[in-house]
């Protein structure tokens, strides 16, 4: 009875460590670089640019491996306005069960914007430096 | 045979443990929200966390999207960061032990911004420091 109730705590622990190794933490974020005018598009708004791609993390997200910023996306596709959608689908949780042993992990990331205004008033204030009331 | 069943029993668990979440930020329907660069001094500072049920079907908490923290704090400058914190990683382990089919850990939301532009007069103020420099 004794040797029952060992093992049985043996495996929830064991359980315990493999659901902590699976977890995986990782910072994404929504930030432009210095001196850039973005604006944040609505739900509903045009976006004529989207980039889907993947952040990595080692040491279950405590360090990133690849970007985990949009700064450089914004810069590249010099995007005027911009939002962000992070996800975990299947495929990252499919990858995390192989990796997540080795502390990395993963997160997919998808960037939507324009290059340039899509409101009717934000073209307005941005080309003719009219006030919007 | 029983060995094989069990395996895939386990594997069936382990995968049934994650589940798909998608986190949107994005401005709220109104008037337009900047995004702020990494090193803008921000007033308001907003950190919740969001639960997903269900494999990821239901959204758990009523103000759960950062474009609901950003219109009822009245931002009109904004940076977004989601993340996995520890917190989050533990708290998420024993939801899974009580609830073990389809929840996901949480993800930490934190919202920065400003009630009033503050970006363009922060960036004045560096250049004349660089200048001064």
């Amino acid at each position: 009875m004794k040797f029952f109730r060992i093992q049985t705590l043996k495996r929830c622990l064991c359980s315990l460590i493999c659901l902590s190794i699976l977890a995986g933490c990782g910072t994404v974020r929504l930030e432009v670089p210095a001196g850039h005018d973005v604006r944040l598009l609505e739900h509903d708004d045009y976006a004529s640019v989207r980039v889907k791609r993947t952040a990595w993390f080692w040491l279950w997200g405590a360090r990133p491996i690849s970007d985990n910023s949009i700064q450089k996306d914004i810069e590249k596709f010099r995007l005027k306005e911009v939002r962000l959608l992070t996800e975990q689908n299947m495929v990252d949780n499919l990858s995390l069960l192989f990796t997540a042993w080795f502390s990395i992990v993963r997160r997919t990331v998808i960037i939507e914007g324009n290059t340039e205004p899509y409101r009717a008033d934000a073209s307005i204030k941005t080309t003719e430096g009219i006030p919007n009331e | 045979m029983s060995n094989w069943v069990s395996r895939f029993l386990t594997l069936f668990l382990i995968v049934s443990l994650s589940a798909c979440f998608q986190v949107n930020m994005e401005a709220p329907y109104g008037p337009d929200v900047k995004v702020l660069p990494k090193d803008v001094p921000v007033e308001v500072t907003r950190r919740y966390q969001k639960w997903y049920a269900i494999w990821g079907i239901f959204e758990l908490g009523p103000t759960s999207n950062p474009a609901d923290i950003i219109a009822r704090e009245k931002l009109v400058e904004a940076r977004v960061y989601t993340e996995d914190s520890v917190e989050d990683v533990i708290s998420g382990i024993f939801y899974v032990l009580l609830f073990p089919i389809g929840i996901l850990l949480p993800q930490t939301i934190v919202v920065e911004g400003n009630r009033l532009p503050r970006s363009v007069e922060w960036q004045t103020d560096k250049e004349c420091y660089s200048l001064n420099d």
